[in-house]
């Protein structure tokens, strides 16, 4: 037999939903937001990274979404633990891409200040008059900065209630995302006044946060991924409720080891007996063989009592 | 903490609209040292001469500036360019121009002659000079429209 996921209590339940929504909404204004932005590419290196950045900003929901559709798959033989795994997977995927982006763009930036290049924004014809495409940007701008305020506002509560670092991270992304529209359009504010490295130093601040971002969010997947204790959504702390746990269990169990590690949003604790952290010798060669005996380090028996 | 974000957004559309009504500024100062004095303009020797020389007078009415003309070699006009020493520069440039990195291009002024595939032909000024470019993107417009009445 193999287990189905795990049940939520309905009111995750209903936050879940919610919160794929959400994605959904995110991913549709995202685009419009890149497409908008395409039209007025040019010349400026602060509109081209706030526009990668808002193509990366893609990511996360995507991610979300995909995580959240194979997590509720039922373990199969293949698959004995489930599906839960899936969504660190995604977060290791998306904190990759986006420290490696932010990294190219802190380069990119660096190099256009030390070689003195003046950014060069030309114009686009509308209604028979010749426009300065700076203009047209900023407005492209102005626009991005508004979905992802709002939407960004209102996945911080329900990545909480869901315990999904994907949703917190694509929450801090849209936070990321308005401030990036911002300094964009004061970059492209400092060409039209004859600033030509305001371009340049707006797309460096905007590439610095990017790489901020990318880093933190690298190191929870990675503490995630080697089995860590399971971390407090918003930083590296453990989370307390690790410590309750393990002294409750004691209280049950006695003087046992107790560990909690983190799987997706789901908590695993085992217990064993403090004196033999791992499985004796002679009972894994019995089990596995004499050769690749050593490779099996524990058997737990579960805990289903309520 | 939204209405710090109104009042920045507010801000930005104000200034937007201050400086929208003007055009934009060269780091340079091309277009201020041009205006009622001397526009000096390189062109590549070829068979687009002629239709850039009548872009580039036109230009140079609508700032109100005497045009002085040299010829030569692309590279050469190009170095003469960043240098400061020319303007503008034109006369044949394709648009996927291998100088592209150290040129401020201007929208196509038409078709690139002796290119087979259709290649459309632009004019350079020095990088950023976005001012003096936007002036010559309307010059071009305005010279484009007239021939096309022709």
């Amino acid at each position: 037999m193999t287990e189905p996921a795990p049940d939520l209590p309905p009111e995750v339940e209903a936050a879940m939903r919610k919160a794929g929504r959400l994605a959904w909404i995110s991913l549709g204004f995202q685009l419009s937001i890149v497409g908008v932005l395409a039209l007025v590419m040019g010349g400026s290196q602060a509109l081209r990274t706030a526009w990668v950045e808002d193509m990366l900003s893609l990511l996360p929901p995507a991610a979300f979404l995909i995580a959240m559709k194979l997590e509720r798959k039922p373990a199969t033989r293949r698959f004995p633990f489930g599906f839960q795994r899936v969504n660190s997977l995604a977060f290791v995927i998306a904190a990759t891409a986006l420290t490696a982006m932010g990294a190219l763009m802190v380069y990119e930036s660096g190099m256009t200040l030390a070689k003195g290049e003046h950014p060069t924004i030309g114009s686009v014809r509308w209604f028979g008059q010749e426009v300065w495409l700076g203009w047209p940007m900023m407005a492209a701008l102005a626009y991005s900065v508004v979905p992802p305020v709002v939407l960004g506002r209102m996945k911080l509560p329900l990545a909480r209630r869901i315990a999904d670092k994907v949703l917190h991270t694509d929450a801090l992304m849209n936070k990321a995302d308005w401030q990036t529209g911002l300094a964009a359009m004061l970059g492209v504010m400092g060409v039209a006044f004859g600033l030509w490295w305001a371009d340049a130093v707006a797309a460096g601040g905007i590439a610095l946060s990017i790489l901020r971002d990318g880093v933190n969010a690298m190191r929870v997947a990675i503490v995630e991924l080697t089995d860590g204790a399971p971390r407090k959504l918003d930083s590296a702390e453990v989370d307390p409720l690790v410590e309750q746990i393990a002294e409750r269990l004691r209280r049950r169990h006695g003087d046992v080891s107790v560990q909690v590690r983190e799987t997706g949003r789901y908590m695993r604790a085992v217990i064993g007996p403090p004196e033999t952290p791992h499985l004796p010798a002679e009972h894994a060669r019995a089990l596995v063989g004499d050769d690749d005996g050593w490779r099996l380090i524990e058997v737990a028996i579960e805990d289903r009592q309520a | 903490m939204r209405t710090k974000v109104r009042s920045l957004l507010v801000a930005c559309l104000a200034a937007a609209a201050l400086v929208g009504c003007g055009t934009p500024k060269d780091p340079a100062g091309t277009t201020s040292q041009v205006s009622g004095g001397v526009l000096r303009a390189g062109l590549v020797r070829g068979p687009d001469m002629a239709a850039d020389r009548a872009i580039i007078s036109r230009l140079a009415r609508d700032l109100d500036a005497r045009v002085e003309f040299e010829t030569g070699e692309a590279h050469q006009l190009v170095a003469a360019l960043e240098k400061g020493q020319v303007h503008v520069i034109g006369g044949g440039l394709p648009a996927a121009t291998p100088f592209k990195a150290h040129l401020g291009l201007s929208r196509p002024a038409g078709r690139l002659s002796g290119s087979p595939d259709g290649e459309k032909r632009v004019l350079a000024v020095r990088p950023g000079e976005n001012g003096f470019l936007l002036a010559l993107n309307r010059a071009i417009a305005a010279e484009t429209a007239a021939e096309d009445r022709q």
